[in-house]
């Protein structure tokens, strides 16, 4: 398989060369010596820098349909956004004259989060410690939030395609490692009423508190209960579709400057699907398994390129 | 006594020949790599030359000053969006370019083509394509256009020529390039290039790798008529040599020219002769300033110049859009008119004489348009003498009249007749009103409505300049036309 994607690459360059474009405005047949001989466009080395935004997205489904999932704390984790850093170095080979590879190496930040202010949790003044309204526990309004953050480096490579001299669209897959620990925060606080504490349980230790916060490596669910079985990690390398566009703009002789956009759709999910406990409604329903869907993480960048004519 | 006449022969010889000799020198600026086709504007002061200096062709233009030629500038706008750009020719107003281009953003008709760019802000855009009557599939470059714009001489390798590359003519007729044809009397089974056709329209000067000359591509010298080269000679040296020259280009009404000519590396380079001793014929150029006759800032206007003997258009041309400057080269001994239109403006005509001249002669002509809100221009209409009938040679700026009106339909115009200070006043007053009559009645039998124009007639009761002489005279005698409304 490698040896045929390399076989091709050779004989598209070898084809590019011989049907070369060298004609020019003066010489019918090109200058003596020639120009470069890849056509319009030179071969460029570079560096870039930006931004990249993350848009996190999983369904959450309770194995009882009448479990009013979409109030639960845990659907906080149905949706994230998040905006990081992104560096890298790239190299624009020319095959013809509007077409070219583009391969890129980068490291990114990778960030999302999301805060859910209107779940639904059942909670008591302490357990069995006291009555509200004449009963041992109530609803209590909280706030759940996480965030999502881990580094990767990448490696490209894309098909340029020239629309204009200026304009350009790239196209091709991406490759990514993670080479941090996935950590995720979370925090659940009750916002009302005041008197009552949320009841969890750490791997047997029993936690008790108005905010409860927690740093984890694993995908698991937010308020944990005993019975909550973990999922593997999240994924340690991930496939990507890229689509790009971008304007390159001659800043001197030799000297580029290309403001690209690009949208990376994953293949890979950043996390397998998963079941957990759903704790929140504790006192009239029990726990609640609910099942995670794959954890979809596509990625939009803004970035800037800075390339040099070789 | 012999001996003396003798040595004073010998004496005027060398003197004569001393003057006579061609300097050729490396202008400014020239790089290690191709530096080629200088199109001089028709002033001298700005030359667009084409260079691959970037590692590309492209359009540079340099600007003349006190110390000599500016570091040349990559023009700015779409025209330089090729991978090969070059070879560029100019109108004589500047305003307008042909130049040729490989892969071009905006789509050719094979391989390297022939385009036209306009100047607009100082930007050279809107670019066009010339269309398959003038380009093919093959190598179709080097432009030259007259200085009217109305013919083209390029260099093609098409089939059909004599060999190698060749020199074909394309001619505009009603605004339509005619299919080109190779040019009788320049081709030879050897390479045809380069080509430059001076501002007067007949001279000609092209490259030829023909056999006979000194080297290379030699510069030979014809004259163009009826679509035909003929008495074609070879340039001398030092303008040719054993290196190759082409892109011979005279700068009228100097005594300059620039063309190219390799170096031991084989890139081109740009270099001055002077004298040229192919200046071609003697040209006038009439150059001047649009203005707004309010603030005297200037404008870019629509130009066209017409000979009012033939009523032929004799050049469309556009001043600047910055610096309102014009430029239009006329051939002597003729009357014209000369008619400026800008948006927001009254349109404004002049009769202007170009006299007769074997030199060449620079006529300076500054032109004042005014606001359409309350304007008013002198409309260049003709009346026999002492008559009130309007003479046909009126009638094309009274269309203009009609146009004007029909493009700003709420606009009404009062015409008003004046004359000199001969005869009676009676007379002239009625003579004036006749006249502003005439000048109203054309216009409404144009198909603007009668309530929209009015006349009215002064007399010599309100002269421009005082006096008796012709001159103040020839300036009272008029019709006004004043926006009312």
């Amino acid at each position: 398989m490698n040896r045929s994607i390399l076989l091709l690459c050779c004989l598209l360059v070898t084809t590019s060369l011989v049907f070369a474009q060298t004609e020019d405005v003066l010489r019918p047949q090109g200058k003596p010596g020639g120009y470069k001989p890849l056509g319009k466009r030179s071969s460029v080395i570079g560096i870039e820098g930006g931004i990249n935004m993350g848009f996190l997205s999983q369904s959450i489904t309770p194995v009882n349909p009448d479990f009013p999932i979409a109030q639960s704390p845990e659907h906080v984790l149905n949706s994230g956004f998040g905006i990081a850093p992104s560096i890298g170095l790239f190299a624009d080979i020319p095959l013809t004259g509007t077409i070219g590879i583009q391969a890129r190496f980068g490291y990114q930040g990778r960030t999302v989060s999301n805060t859910k202010s209107d779940a639904i949790a059942e909670a008591s003044i302490t357990p069995n410690e006291g009555l509200i309204n004449g009963s041992p526990f109530t609803e209590a309004t909280v706030e759940s939030y996480y965030k999502l953050v881990y580094s990767s480096a990448s490696v490209s490579l894309l098909g340029r395609f020239d629309i204009t001299k200026q304009l350009f669209v790239s196209f091709g897959p991406v490759v990514e490692w993670r080479v941090s620990d996935a950590e995720r925060s979370d925090r659940v606080t009750v916002l009302s009423p005041d008197e009552v504490n949320l009841t969890v349980n750490y791997l047997g230790e029993r936690v008790i508190g108005k905010t409860i916060t927690r740093t984890d490596t694993i995908p698991q669910s937010i308020l944990p209960q005993p019975a909550s079985p973990e999922a593997s990690s999240y994924a340690a390398s991930r496939v990507a579709l890229e689509f790009g566009i971008g304007y390159r703009y001659q800043i001197s002789n030799g000297i580029y400057v290309a403001p690209n956009v690009r949208y990376q759709y994953f293949l890979t999910k950043l996390t397998p699907g998963f079941s957990a406990i759903d704790g929140s409604r504790l006192y009239t329903q029990g726990t609640t398994q609910i099942d995670f869907d794959k954890t979809s993480l596509n990625h939009l960048a803004i970035i800037l390129q800075l390339g040099f004519e070789i | 006594m012999r001996s003396i006449l003798s040595f004073l022969l010998v004496l005027g010889y060398v003197v004569a020949a001393h003057a006579q000799a061609v300097q050729v020198s490396p202008v400014d600026h020239n790089t290690s790599a191709d530096d080629f086709a200088p199109a001089p504007t028709q002033n001298g002061r700005v030359l667009i030359i084409s260079s691959d200096k970037s590692g590309r062709q492209q359009l540079y233009g340099m600007e003349r000053t006190s110390s000599g030629w500016d570091v040349p500038v990559r023009l700015r706008g779409d025209v330089n969006d090729g991978d090969m750009v070059g070879a560029a020719s100019l109108t004589s107003d500047g305003q307008t370019m042909v130049f040729s281009a490989t892969n071009h953003d905006v789509e050719g008709h094979g391989r390297t083509d022939l385009y036209m760019a306009k100047k607009s802000g100082g930007s050279w855009d809107n670019i066009t394509n010339l269309g398959g009557t003038v380009n093919s599939q093959y190598f179709d470059s080097q432009p030259t256009l007259a200085a009217d714009g109305t013919i083209i001489i390029f260099t093609s390798d098409r089939p059909g020529g004599l060999g190698g590359t060749d020199l074909y003519i394309s001619q505009l007729v009603n605004g339509t390039w005619s299919a080109a044809r190779p040019l009788d009397g320049a081709n030879s089974p050897a390479n045809e290039m380069g080509a430059v056709l001076n501002p007067d329209g007949k001279t000609v000067t092209f490259a030829s790798d023909k056999a006979g000359g000194l080297g290379g591509f030699d510069i030979y010298v014809g004259t163009l008529s009826n679509g035909k080269l003929s008495n074609i000679r070879a340039a001398e040296a030092p303008i040719n040599s054993a290196a190759s020259e082409m892109f011979y280009a005279s700068v009228p009404n100097s005594n300059q020219a620039f063309f190219a000519r390799t170096s031991a590396s084989g890139d081109y380079d740009i270099y001055t002769a002077v004298p040229n001793p192919f200046p071609g014929d003697p040209v006038t150029t009439v150059e001047g300033v649009v203005q707004d006759i309010t603030n005297k800032q200037p404008l870019g206007a629509d130009m066209v110049v017409t000979d009012l003997t033939t009523q032929k258009v004799i050049a469309t041309l556009r001043s600047d859009d910055q610096t309102g400057e014009y430029v239009v080269t006329l051939p002597a001994g003729r009357v014209y008119s000369i008619t400026a239109k800008s948006p927001g403006y009254l349109f404004h005509s002049e009769r202007y004489q170009v006299p007769p001249s074997a030199k060449s002669q620079i006529i300076k002509k500054d032109i004042y348009l005014s606001p359409l809100k309350g304007g008013g221009a002198r409309l260049l209409v003709f009346f026999d003498f002492d008559k009130s009938e309007l003479k046909s040679e009126s009638y094309p700026e009274l269309e203009r009249v009609i146009e004007l009106l029909r493009e700003n339909p709420g606009m009404k115009v009062r015409f008003e007749g004046h004359t000199d200070d001969q005869g009676e006043a009676a007379y002239n007053q009625s003579l004036s009103e006749k006249r502003a009559k005439a000048v109203a009645d054309y216009v409404v039998s144009g198909g603007i409505t009668a309530s929209r124009v009015s006349s009215v007639g002064f007399g010599k009761t309100q002269p421009l300049m005082d006096g008796a002489s012709d001159e103040a005279r020839a300036m009272n005698r008029r019709v006004e036309m004043k926006v009312v409304q």
